[in-house]
């Protein structure tokens, strides 16, 4: 039996991240993914005929571009884009609000809703960049383990504190306090028009089931503009080719370095002996054996159908099952044949295209998540890849990606199953596409719908959750996948996680899977001191 | 408020004492009469019935319910063929001790646990991704232990479609007293000859009848908490609560228990490629014991004696077993008077005629043959007398497993 | 000629009344001044009704830190506890869940609803044990500064990381987890029961803005168990002679100890001169001149209403500005001719000599705050009730009863009409919310007492209604509160201090803020004589 240093189980972008910085570092890699395509929840497949679609995510704006420069991906093919309008508000009866990445035509646009936000609005995107500045700090660094770190490894957790003390003793602080509020008192604090403060408040819906009234929305805010500028809304980067391109860049990385990829291969069980993981066994009976088997599922997927729950303890069990994985997203694919009325439609809609025309808009979509229905009148961030890439759909159509929130994952009455739940979604979205932008429906020519349950079976998410995890203060850090088990490290010996469920979380960032590569090289470094002492 | 047995009925009409006590929730006789010595002989000369229907029971089903207990336990189920009861604790992740009790292996998939608490979701929090069921069946089930050197005959004379006369120790059997089903096993709380009966509710009160009625002639004798209590020390069992603390009720770490602390040592039994819970750490101690350990002890008594007579008493420690800790301190050499230890349980064993406890102490005190101090309280004040480490069970009658 | 004191305390609420007495006891010339004619601020007790005796505002005791009670030695100025040790959650369907403190009888009545709950409610109080043993240090000890770092500060940062690094790992993860959780989300991780997860969060939302599944509502939840009574957490009590007995029994101590206590003296404004608290005007015109100021009011009040904003940083003024209240609760208190009669538990019974609480779901509570988030009352209120005279006979005539309902949601800013124009209404939904479980209560009603928000500020003065002098949260607690940089009771006005519930550790009848603000103004005055001393 041939036998791997790591094999990596999945093909999503964090565990290619991982691949592809163990196999720089010589390391025998094997990945192997269940489906044909790479990427994960950041693919692109043909789910409409003749067009590439980004099946779930859309936006790669949090990928760092030191990460990108590190594996050569530009020379892999990478190719990023970052169209002039950031995103468009749509406020009803064909109203819009577009932020630019140009500071001055923004505030000209907002100065037409209000002229004091217009003013406040610079002071606004200096903030959020140096409270994104802070917690990118956090988020660069492995996250501590208070407990399970010697003096020396403490000590080392100065360093961040220090680069984050360099940026102020304040604005340290400032982050602790602003992190954990609602989105919505965090933008009451700064704006007054109801349109803008939708729009920024939307980002805080991403990635949790809660409204812009629930305390530590505005830590997604904070978090979502980690990545690049983000210009007072979030760091937001396409992709040239759409979003599995960068999946397949990393891919091509990683094999340049003498890594291999498998697709069609689906790990059916994590092999374990006595408490250490010895390798995978796929459908179909194939066994391999590894020294480090390295996860990039979700952990609930990860420990319940990897591994099993018999493997584990009961407390651990408890755990896992309590991680927070709460779906609250479909996303629509739409065919278009042309673009909708709206004016300057090429360039307001090239970034992100929002329904959020109000705080109260946000806040009802969320109540309906609550008790476990689809949103009446959904929030939606719509993204047009085509306006950039017109390669991605037949000659003279668009594509249209819509994400819908909230779609839980867990309905309280009928199921995701049943037509008539899929159908009433589609027409939900529909008619709200009708009052926000007349016209739209017109253009359809095809259409697709993935819900939450078809995250959870094609990807692979558990609970439909692409963040692997809800993004609340309260799984984060430390606290991410579960209490205790930072640093990628498993009860299981040998079995690691790389995946968003960890610190520093989900969405396009390649974090995890570049802090776990890191982590398991050092482990793999102590382990050959210590044998060597021996 | 507390709730009543299936046996209340009787019981509240035989209980001239008025002497209750809270059994997890429900009312439990200490003794009959007023005083429990003609209960305790009742155990070890003629029979004595106790009501014992407060243990938690729980029943385990399903294609993995075999692979479930092993889970659980400490002890190897595999081992327990189908009409087998283990007695055995169970720990949790960190090795230390949550609860004791029986098991009960009904069938190939079915089993039965008694515990002394409720567990029914650790068990089932145990079974996840198992095939296999639990439930609790507490209220489902009436229990009476039947214990003493005559149980065998009057058991004889009342269970149909069954042999319990040459049922072995530690085995069950299926059968009927009267109309009621019934599972008979060979077990107890007493250190004697003696059974269990598990009867549907409903059926409990047609088994006390028949085993009063059968029973008048061998000596039989409805008992209480008290007398069980000075047999059960006697047998050297232990008492949850008592004896060792529940990591579940142990509000610091120092109070929990392992198995090898607690002397349960021999029941943690690995086998290749069993993982049940605890394992690991269970594993870890082994290899590195701990300090404590659980020890019988036998008290000096013309130590006791000379202590009373000094202030003009008798010897006063006879009467019920006592659950109050007392101090263990070590006897002579340089370090004498230091604190090794403390008793948990101790009691005036009527049949051994000696005054007997259960100790936490130091492992390097625990051998037999050990010569340490007890702390004993005469007239309001604190004396101590010699003591030594022995074996136990004190008491170990051969007709307990022929 | 304005007479001279040591100290100057605003507001003779329990908080500064417990200021006043540690100060005094320490030797200080000391004087309250109370705006209302009696002293309590929202710890009062009042005959609105003949024979009855409304708590008008707060109604529990519990969090009233112990080594106040034994220093100030108030059992014998009066105050007595009486243990409240129920709580029933009746249910629409004339269901319950009952818990009291018989272990086993509470373990079978969740057993009812969920044999698993019932077990895991015991590893649940067990935890929290654990919580309100670790976060017990920090009542009793004064915020360092992280963003100013200090010696003094470094020392106090150090010693929490000590602190925190020696729970275990278990505590210390639980610990982050409540305070970012929220309380659904945190009752979840223990029981499938929702009535009983509803109950267990409804202290989570207790005096906030935020429903149960809001993240943040965890703290509060622990915040609620954190109360000791003879040690034990979580113990609940009544005060004999209601919630006044407390401000009335600390003000007695604080007399004994040489205070002076003034009512019917509301303060106007702080006295500064050079960037230095000289003493108060009061709106009579009056001046006090005093060297120490410490002021127990809300810190809207402390820093905007008291002072003028040219003797603050900007920085402290805009963060008191964002500083929020948001009273989200109200009070109704009914003077009743008998007991009231529960559907699910009818009679008397000891039921009544402990709380009762209207949150049979935790749908029910989220669609409380829904209605709040969107400026109205609570159609379907969650309702926390005591009934003080099963406890205490002195409370109403023989036979009858005072009822002290704690409404949420209330919100003090209407999106439509006024708390003037719809206080009756509401009262009219609590009481109909009420008579769902309580069939006979609107025949035994003799009067009622409504207590908007706007009540509660215009009487106590308390800002915008909000009962903890502002909310609980993660952004307002320990060095936050109130504000990056003020949170060690000093204020940048020299000799002007603030003791109320808006410095840490926070709202509640527990008086460490005016005790810790004590030792604060005290440890200040030795430093001074110390270098008057030097010289």
């Amino acid at each position: 039996m041939k036998q791997y240093d790591a094999v990596v189980v999945g093909g999503g972008h964090n565990a290619l991240v991982t691949a592809a910085l163990l196999a720089c570092e010589r390391w025998k890699v094997l990945v192997l993914e269940r489906r044909g395509v790479l990427g994960g929840a950041a693919s692109t497949a043909e789910i409409l005929p003749g067009c590439a679609v980004n099946v779930a995510a859309q936006d790669a704006g949090l990928f760092p571009a030191a990460l990108a420069a590190d594996l050569g991906l530009t020379g892999h093919g990478l190719e990023w884009i970052r169209p002039p309008a950031l995103a468009t508000s749509l406020t009803g009866g064909g109203e819009a609000l577009t932020l630019w990445r140009d500071p001055a035509r923004t505030r000209d646009e907002i100065a037409r809703h209000s002229r004091a936000d217009a003013a406040r609005f610079p002071d606004w995107a200096d903030h959020l960049r140096t409270m994104a500045r802070v917690l990118r700090v956090a988020l660069d660094h492995p996250a501590p383990a208070p407990h399970d770190m010697t003096p020396r490894e403490r000590l080392r957790l100065l360093r961040p504190l220090l680069r984050a003390g360099r940026l102020g003793k304040r604005t340290l602080v400032e982050l602790l306090r602003v992190a954990p509020l609602p989105a919505r008192d965090l933008l009451d604090d700064w704006f007054e028009n109801d349109a803008l403060k939708g729009m920024l408040g939307s980002t805080a819906l991403a990635g949790s089931r809660h409204g812009p009234s629930a305390m530590g929305g505005a830590f997604r805010i904070i978090y979502h503009a980690t990545g690049g500028e983000p210009h007072g809304f979030r760091s937001s980067a396409f992709v040239k080719g759409g979003i599995g391109a960068l999946s397949a860049a990393l891919a091509a990385a990683a094999r340049a370095h003498g890594a291999e990829i498998r697709t069609g291969a689906e790990v059916e069980r994590i092999l374990v002996d006595d408490g250490t993981a010895t390798g995978v066994a796929l459908t179909g009976g194939e066994e391999i054996a590894a020294r480090r088997v390295i996860s990039g599922a979700d952990p609930r997927r990860t420990f319940f159908r990897l591994v099993g729950a018999p493997r584990l303890g009961p407390e651990v069990n408890r755990k896992v099952g309590n991680i927070q994985l709460r779906g609250t997203t479909a996303v629509l694919h739409l065919l278009l044949d042309g673009l909708p009325p709206l004016p300057e439609a090429a360039e307001r809609l090239a970034g992100h295209t929002l329904v959020a025309p109000t705080p109260d808009y946000l806040e009802r979509a969320a109540d309906d998540a609550k008790y476990g229905r689809c949103s009446a009148r959904p929030h939606l961030d719509m993204v047009v890849p085509t306006l950039h890439d017109p390669t991605l759909a037949p000659d003279g159509r668009h594509l249209a990606s819509i994400q819908i929130r909230h779609a839980p994952y867990d309905l309280r009455e009928g199921s995701w199953q049943d037509d008539a739940t899929r159908d009433a979604l589609l027409a939900g979205a529909l008619s709200v596409l009708d009052d926000f932008l007349p016209g739209m429906r017109d253009r359809i020519v095809d259409h697709r719908l993935i819900t939450p349950l078809d995250l959870e079976t094609e990807p692979g998410l558990t609970g439909g959750d692409e963040y692997h995890g809800q993004m609340g203060l309260d799984q984060m850090l430390f606290m991410r996948p579960i209490a205790g088990w930072a640093r990628y490290r498993t009860p299981v010996e040998g079995l690691f996680l790389c995946g968003s469920g960890c610190h520093p979380g989900g969405g396009v960032t390649g974090g995890p899977g570049r802090l776990a590569a890191g982590e398991i090289l050092r482990e793999r470094k102590q382990a050959a001191r210590l044998s060597g002492r021996s | 408020m507390l709730l009543e047995t299936p046996f209340h009925p009787r019981t509240a009409a035989l209980c001239r004492s008025s002497r209750w006590r809270n059994w997890s929730g429900c009312a439990a006789a200490l003794s009959y009469e007023p005083g429990h010595e003609y209960e305790y002989y009742a155990v070890r000369n003629g029979s004595a019935l106790f009501d014992v229907s407060p243990l938690r029971k729980y029943e385990v089903t399903g294609p993995d319910a075999a692979a479930l207990v092993d889970r659980v336990v400490t002890r190897n189920v595999f081992r327990c063929a189908e009409g087998r009861v283990l007695y055995t604790p169970w720990c949790d992740e960190a090795g230390k001790l949550i609860d004791d009790g029986t098991v009960q292996r009904l069938g190939a998939d079915t089993f039965r646990i008694t515990a002394a608490d409720p567990c029914l979701r650790w068990f089932q929090d145990c079974a996840l991704g198992m095939d296999a069921t639990v439930r609790d069946v507490t209220l489902d089930l009436a229990a009476l232990a039947l214990q003493g050197p005559t149980s065998r005959d009057i058991l004889a004379r009342l269970v149909t479609g069954a042999d319990t006369r040459s049922l072995p120790y530690f085995a069950l059997v299926q059968g009927s007293i009267g109309p009621a089903p019934v599972t008979i096993t060979r077990t107890g709380y007493t250190g004697d000859l003696g059974y269990e009966i598990w009867v549907p509710t409903n059926h409990g009160l047609d088994v006390w009848d028949a085993l009063i009625e059968t029973g008048r002639g061998y000596g039989l004798a409805p008992a209480g908490l008290d007398a069980l209590d000075v047999a059960r020390i006697e047998a050297g069992l232990l008492l949850k609560e008592v004896d060792y603390v529940s990591s579940w009720a142990a509000l610091i770490e120092s109070r929990k228990s392992s198995p090898y602390e607690a002397g349960l040592g021999w029941t943690v039994q690995p086998r290749p490629g069993r993982d049940f819970v605890g394992r690991r750490a269970l594993e870890r101690e082994a290899a590195k014991p701990s300090d404590w350990a659980l020890a019988g002890l036998e008290a000096d008594w013309p130590g006791i004696e000379k202590r009373f007579a000094a202030v003009g008493l008798p010897p006063l420690v006879a009467g019920r077993a006592s659950r109050d800790a007392v101090p263990i301190y070590e006897r002579g050499g340089r370090a004498a008077g230091r604190q090794i230890g403390y008793v948990t349980s101790a009691t005036f064993s009527p049949i051994l005629k000696k005054y007997i406890a259960l100790a936490t102490i130091r492992r390097e005190f625990a051998s037999p043959g050990s010569r340490i101090e007890i702390e004993l309280t005469v007239e309001f004040v604190r004396h101590k007398v010699p003591a030594r480490v022995v074996e136990t069970p004190f008491f170990d009658p051969a007709r307990k497993r022929t | 000629m304005a007479r001279k004191y040591d100290a100057i305390v605003i507001g003779g609420g329990h908080n500064g009344l417990v200021h006043a007495a540690y100060l005094a006891r320490a030797g200080l010339d000391v004087c309250v001044l109370e705006a209302r004619p009696l002293v309590g601020g929202a710890t009062v007790t009042e005959e609105i009704f003949p024979g009855f005796k409304y708590s008008v505002f707060s109604y529990v005791v519990s969090l009233m830190r112990p080594e106040i009670i034994r220093e100030l030695d108030l059992p014998r100025h009066g105050l007595a506890i009486l243990p409240l040790d129920s709580t029933l959650t009746p249910l629409p369907d004339g269901g319950r869940l009952y818990r009291d403190a018989d272990h086993h009888r509470t373990w079978r009545e969740i057993a009812r609803f969920s044999i698993r709950d019932a077990e895991a409610y015991d590893e649940y109080g067990r935890s929290l044990f654990y919580m309100a043993r670790a976060v017990k240090h920090l009542l009793g000890i004064a915020p360092p500064d992280p963003a100013r770092l200090r010696p003094g500060d470094i020392r106090g940062l150090l010693g929490l990381a000590r602190h925190f690094l020696d729970l275990e790992p278990d505590q210390l993860h639980l610990l982050v987890k409540l305070m970012t959780m929220s309380a659904a989300d945190f009752v979840d991780e223990w029981f499938e029961t929702d009535v009983l997860k509803a109950t267990l969060s409804a202290s989570g939302i207790i005096g906030t803005f935020l429903g149960p599944r809001s993240p943040g509502t965890a703290y509060v939840l622990l915040h609620h168990y954190m109360g000791e009574i003879d040690g034990h957490f979580r113990a609940w009590g009544f005060a004999r002679g209601g919630t006044g007995a407390v401000a009335n029994a600390i003000a007695s101590a604080a007399r004994e100890a040489g205070a002076e206590i003034r009512t019917d003296a509301p303060v106007a404004r702080v006295l500064v001169s050079n960037g230095r608290a000289t003493g108060v005007a009061l709106a009579n015109g009056d001046e006090l001149h005093a060297s120490v100021v410490s002021s127990s009011l809300d810190p809207h009040r402390t820093f905007l209403d008291l002072v003028d904003a040219d003797e603050l940083p900007g920085d402290l003024v805009s963060a008191v500005r964002g500083y929020r209240f948001r009273g989200s609760s109200a009070k109704v208190n009914l003077a009743l001719d008998a007991a009231p009669d529960f559907t699910c538990m009818p009679g008397h019974g000891p039921h009544l000599r402990g709380a009762v609480s209207i949150s049979p779901s935790i749908d029910y509570l989220e669609r409380a705050y829904d209605d709040a988030r969107y400026g109205d009352y609570s159609r379907e209120p969650y309702i926390d009730i005591v009934i003080p005279s099963a406890i205490d006979p002195g409370m109403a005539p023989p036979g009858k009863h005072v009822m002290s309902c704690f409404v949420q949601y209330a919100p003090y800013q209407l999106r439509e009409g006024t708390w003037d124009e719809k206080r009756e209404a509401f009262g009219d939904t609590v009481v109909d919310t009420l008579a769902r479980y309580i069939p006979n209560l609107k025949d035994i009603i003799l009067h009622r007492q409504i207590v908007t928000p706007l009540d509660i500020e215009r009487t106590t003065g308390l800002t915008q209604g909000n009962i903890f002098q502002g909310e609980l949260t993660p952004s307002q607690l320990f060095f936050l509160r109130p504000a990056t940089g003020y949170a060690g009771y000093r204020t940048p006005v020299r000799g002007y201090y603030q003791c109320g519930s808006g410095t840490h550790p926070g709202g509640g009848i527990m008086g460490a803020p005016g005790k810790l603000a004590a030792s604060r103004v005290l440890a200040d005055l030795g430093r001074q004589r110390g270098r008057r001393r030097g010289r």
